[in-house]
């Protein structure tokens, strides 16, 4: 398993081949979401280096860094199939199940999916350690106190019951997520371990994104769109950490 | 005037005049109903997002709806995107509508031969008409996929390409894409509105041309283009605004993607609105666009107009 983002480059271009000889990529090394909601992606070989989130550092060397990191991968090194610009959850799903592309990012929502099309020959693993450090996105969060609440006593009574042994279990069951709870976690059987192995050795540096609202800006358009013209040569990475800093500083 | 008579006989002294009001009423007392659905569903949203465009309103902050006149046009004035969007616009249109016209004129003029399962011909044609633009959008999604695309495979084993081209992640071919999409879903629309206008030119006109030597490209001149010019006129009106207001199948084949390489200007103006949630200027973007289809619209009606006749 690719430790660090060094061994990720090396392992997606060992990965991406020619396997019938014609002369043609049949596999690429990593299946990149270069459409909306693929700042994941970026986000965990970015936002791990020292220094960098989306709140400060990004137009730090090593902010630009992660994402010239990503840009090379792609022109350089050709290990992302070519459309990935515009890939989205379906694209990069397919691709991966169909053997297209060897590695991808994401959630344990789609592991019972992976292990049903791919059996042992897919497993997961915590996203490399990049320029010091990890990142990976906490996920959905199904519970929340909102500050307008009536009785934020009550509701925080509400979510603490959810988050205790056995309750995180049958809450988890109903909404197909994953247990916080570690006794939960251990003994839960709706996932295949190993999934859920990686996904528990990720908390630690798992990381929910800036509770603000240029998170829906950055999500849905701003971080799409200049990835994606990175990826076609049409700005640079910096150009692109910039955007993204504006939006925030707003 | 006997019925008039016999009223007059028989009800004298008032009943005329009443008669003669509920006449007056009637016709408007039956139009109203259309008339307030339109103004409810059409004219109040326009009227409210020409408004909305003079304000600063951003549904992150509901109740601030602070008045800023004319800063959002300025604004997107300003705008690279805009720009990008308006030329993109321009090529959409101007691609789109001349092929659809061409495509339906030749399939409207095949259809207007006689062969023998013609009925067939003409209701399968209607086909990409028919689909939902969702589904024509997904399916050319897979036509054109890199990795298992059928344009990309039909192409690598003609020999006419090395190796797959990525059609909607490249900004070189991605608009280019999606305007042969929406050239295939729109022409059959021309070309049922140009067999009708065909079917009404009388026989006679050919047999008499033909007599006098005219050639096939005489007749087609001097004949049959008159003869349709009336509909081809309103069939292209017709798809100059569709097309002009249409970004569905955009939308779900790119996003506007990859960058900015398929964003056109109603496309931008919802993006802004419905995804950013900025609805200030969004409408004024959605307000801009409708004046310069105005001005494209109008300028089109009077040079069609002055030709038709």
């Amino acid at each position: 398993m690719p430790q660090t983002c060094d061994d990720f480059r090396a392992a997606a271009q060992a990965l991406t081949r020619d396997t019938d000889g014609d002369g043609q990529t049949d596999v690429y090394g990593f299946g990149f979401r270069g459409a909306k909601g693929g700042h994941d992606h970026w986000a965990s070989f970015t936002l791990g280096r020292d220094g960098v989130s989306l709140t400060d550092g990004l137009n730090s060397e090593a902010g630009i860094a992660g994402t010239q990191f990503v840009a090379d991968l792609f022109q350089e090194d050709k290990v992302f199939p070519p459309s990935a610009p515009n890939d989205g959850f379906q694209e990069i799903i397919g691709a991966f199940k169909a053997g297209k592309t060897a590695m991808t990012i994401h959630h344990i929502g789609s592991a019972n999916g992976m292990a049903e099309a791919l059996g042992d020959k897919v497993s997961a693993a915590p996203v490399p350690e990049c320029g010091g450090g990890r990142w990976t996105a906490f996920g959905d969060e199904s519970t929340a106190v909102l500050s307008s609440a009536s009785d934020k006593e009550a509701a925080w009574k509400w979510i603490s019951f959810l988050s205790s042994a056995g309750n995180n279990a049958r809450f988890n069951e109903a909404t197909g997520q994953l247990p916080v709870v570690k006794a939960d976690s251990e003994s839960w059987s709706m996932h295949p371990q190993r999934f859920v192995g990686a996904t528990v050795d990720s908390l630690p540096f798992a990381h929910l994104l800036p509770n603000s609202s240029a998170t829906a800006d950055f999500v849905n358009t701003v971080w799409p769109t200049a990835m994606q013209r990175v990826l076609t040569g049409d700005i640079t990475a910096a150009e692109m950490n910039e955007e993204i800093t504006a939006l925030f500083d707003d | 005037m006997t019925d008039a008579t016999m009223t007059h006989a028989q009800t004298p002294g008032g009943s005329l005049p009443r008669r003669s009001l509920s006449r007056r009423v009637l016709p408007y007392a039956m139009l109203s109903p259309a008339v307030i659905v339109t103004l409810a569903i059409v004219f109040l949203p326009m009227v409210q997002t020409a408004w909305m465009s003079l304000h600063e309103y951003v549904l992150f902050r509901p109740n601030k709806f602070d008045w800023v006149g004319l800063q959002n046009f300025r604004t997107a004035l300003a705008d690279e995107v805009f720009w990008i969007s308006l030329g993109h616009t321009v090529i959409w249109m101007a691609a789109t509508i001349p092929a659809q016209l061409l495509l339906g004129l030749a399939t409207a003029m095949l259809l207007n031969q006689h062969f023998p399962w013609r009925p067939l011909a003409r209701a399968l044609i209607i086909i990409p008409w028919a689909l939902p633009s969702v589904v024509i959008a997904l399916m050319w999604v897979w036509i054109y996929d890199s990795n298992y695309g059928v344009a990309n495979e039909f192409l690598l084993r003609l020999g006419l390409i090395r190796q797959a081209i990525p059609w909607l992640a490249d900004p070189d071919t991605a608009l280019g894409a999606i305007i042969l999409t929406l050239t295939w879903q729109g022409f059959p629309f021309f070309a049922v509105m140009l067999l009708a206008g065909l079917q009404s030119i009388p026989k006679s006109y050919y047999e008499a041309a033909s007599i006098d030597g005219a050639s096939a490209w005489r007749q087609f001149w001097h004949i049959t283009l008159p003869g349709i010019s009336g509909v081809m006129m309103t069939a292209v009106l017709l798809r100059l605004i569709w097309v002009a207001n249409s970004f569905d199948v955009i939308f779900v084949m790119t996003g506007g993607g990859p960058g900015y390489a398929t964003y056109t200007l109603p496309l931008y103006a919802f993006v802004k609105a419905r995804t950013n949630l900025d609805f200030g200027y969004g409408s004024a973007i959605a307000v801009l666009f409708t004046m310069l289809l105005m001005v494209v619209v109008v300028i089109y009606l009077r040079r069609t107009g002055k030709a038709v006749e």
